[in-house]
Formats: structure tokens, sequence, C-alpha cells
């Protein structure tokens, strides 16, 4: 986003020639609507702006569940130590200086990029940790009263003709606690994050994918 | 030679299901809710068929089980755990354990543990 037009076109020229899409806005507001609605995987952002400078506009893009984690590179004429600080604190990736060399545009990018990708990365692992820890949790704490269940029904059929009218309520249980019991061994065997789709927006861990069995 | 157990879980739900099975499979069964508790009973009474959950207050069912077999070479050591990852194959087995189960076990499986481990501990007395 810049609001001169001749930077604008430069700059998507040099991108496009390494392959990179791009799209523009001239002001805040419309780079705050594009990247809402575009989810780029960076966003170049002018500091000094009509309206709205680029400073603000990283903070509303860091605040929108959105746009957070969009990396944001200034471009920027201005590097006094005070602009550069600020920049950083509203919550930008790194910084180019005008005018821009394509070079260290292009550098500073693949940075980012590389950054986002470890990140997202470092995410997924901490979300499969936090994923087995809870699965183990939940394994742990079902297969207790499981045992329970499954040991007295076992118990029970033990005790009674297989013509007692009751015999194929207790068989009913006895089966409904292996059920549960083969989707405890399921989530005991997770090594990766996997979800679904539930319902409408609602997404679920899938136990098969997750536990390698699909 | 009076066939005595012990079973070391913190819920009683599991170490009452678990008397009442290897009880009806004859044999003597005592109950710990901890390993200090286990201890406890193993200095006094002769046992040497024991079913330990790993998850325990205090000291915990590897530990526990390394005391144990300080003191009792040839006795069998079963391992009963509610989540697979927290028993590690080879730190079980340098532990002391004969083996384990996953709870939900199947009683039956029990049974036939408790009967396999007097069986060994019969051919190591008889040999």
């Amino acid at each position: 986003m810049d609001d001169n037009p001749v930077n604008l076109r430069m700059e998507q020229r040099m991108l496009s020639k390494k392959g990179y899409r791009t799209a523009v806005a001239t002001n805040a507001a419309g780079c705050i609507q594009a990247a809402r609605k575009l989810k780029p995987d960076l966003i170049l952002l002018d500091i000094v702006m009509p309206e709205m400078n680029g400073l603000d506009a990283c903070k509303v893009l860091r605040r929108d569940e959105r746009t957070k984690d969009i990396p944001v590179i200034f471009v920027t004429g201005r590097t006094d130590d005070e602009v550069l600080q600020e920049a950083f604190e509203s919550g930008g990736t790194d910084y180019v200086r005008k005018p821009v060399s394509a070079t260290e545009l292009l550098t500073r990018i693949s940075s980012a990029l590389s950054q986002k990708i470890l990140i997202q990365k470092l995410l997924e692992e901490e979300k499969l940790d936090g994923m087995l820890e809870m699965a183990g949790a939940v394994c742990h704490e079902l297969n207790q009263p499981l045992q329970v269940i499954s040991g007295y029904s076992t118990l029970l059929m033990m005790d009674m003709a297989e013509t007692h009218e009751l015999y194929g309520y207790v068989t009913e249980i006895r089966e409904q606690v292996e059920r549960m019991a083969a989707i405890t061994k399921k989530l005991m065997g997770i090594t990766r994050y996997e979800a679904c789709h539930y319902v409408g927006k609602t997404r679920i861990v899938d136990i098969d994918r997750a536990s390698g069995r699909l | 030679m009076m066939k005595k157990l012990l079973v070391v879980d913190d819920e009683i739900a599991i170490r009452n299901m678990f008397q009442e099975t290897l009880r009806r499979a004859g044999y003597t069964v005592r109950l710990a809710e901890s390993g200090e508790k286990a201890l406890e009973i193993l200095e006094k009474e002769n046992i040497q068929v024991i079913f330990l959950d790993l998850k325990l207050p205090g000291m915990n069912g590897v530990d526990l089980c390394r005391r144990i077999r300080k003191d009792k070479p040839i006795a069998v050591l079963y391992a009963v755990t509610g989540y697979a990852s927290l028993f590690d194959l080879a730190e079980g087995r340098e532990a002391g354990f004969d083996d384990y189960f996953i709870k939900p076990v199947d009683i039956e499986v029990i049974s036939k543990a408790a009967q396999d481990a007097f069986e060994k501990l019969y051919r190591w007395k008889e040999g």
C-alpha cells in the first residue's frame, strides 16, 4: 500500500518478476479492507500517508483476528530511530528504506515469509503438543471408569445364564464399553494435528486421521 | 501355597473390582491406594504377585516397582495403566515389570495373568 501510484507500480514490477502476485491499495482504509478480504501472505505498507498513516493501519491489522498474523513490512523514506521504533511497536515485522532497492525489498520479503512459515510450524507443534496432552488426560480419565464398567459387566455375565432376561442388556453394556475403549485407543495413537468440519464453521479433531488410521 | 496378591491403584472402584475378580478366581487379595501403603503391606506380608497402577499419588508405579524389585527378585510385577504413553516400554522393563496391561483390560486377562504368575513362582520354587 502506497499513496503514490508510481511507487506502487515500481514495487509491483519488482515483485511480479520474482513470481509474487500482488494487490494494491492507495490508502489505509483500502489496504485494511483488502487485507481482510484477500488474506495476503505479506503486506508492504507506506508509513506517511494522508488520513490514517501506515503505523495506525498496522495497529488495526494487528487487532483484527483475520489479519493479525500477516507480516507487515514498512516502506518508508523516514529512517530516524523514533519512527523505526514506532514501526516495530505498531506490529511491523521489518522495514525497507525508500528509494526501494529490488535486492533489499526481495530479501526482506523472503526473510519475513520464512519467519512466518517457521512461526506457523511452531504453532502447529504447540497445537499438537496441546492436543496430545489433552488426549492423554482424556484417555487416562476415561479408561478408569471404563475398566470398572467393563469388569463388573463381565462379572455379571459370568453370573447370569444366557437365557436371563437381562443378559442382552449386560452384553450391550460390555460391547459399548469396548467401543469406547477403541476410541481411547485411537486417541492414544494421535501423532499429528488433523481437524475436520463438524457442523457449520465448527471444526473438530479428526481422530482417525490424526491417529494415522486413515 | 496360599495364593495372595496385591493390587495397587488410587481409585477405590478399580481396587474393589479387581479384588472381586481375583477373589472369585481363588486368590486372597490385598489392596493399597498408594505406593507408600503398598510398601507397608509388603513389609508385613509375603506377597509375590503384584498389580501396580502407574499413576499414583506420591511415589509413581515405576518407582514403586524399582523399590519392590530390590527386595523381591523373583516376584511377578504387572503394570496396569490408563494411558499407554505413561508406560515407556524400555523404562518399564528396566524398572522390573514382567508385563503391562492397558485399561480397560478384560478381567479374564487379569485372572489369567495372576494364574501365570503363580505358575511361574511355583516352577521357580520347585526347580
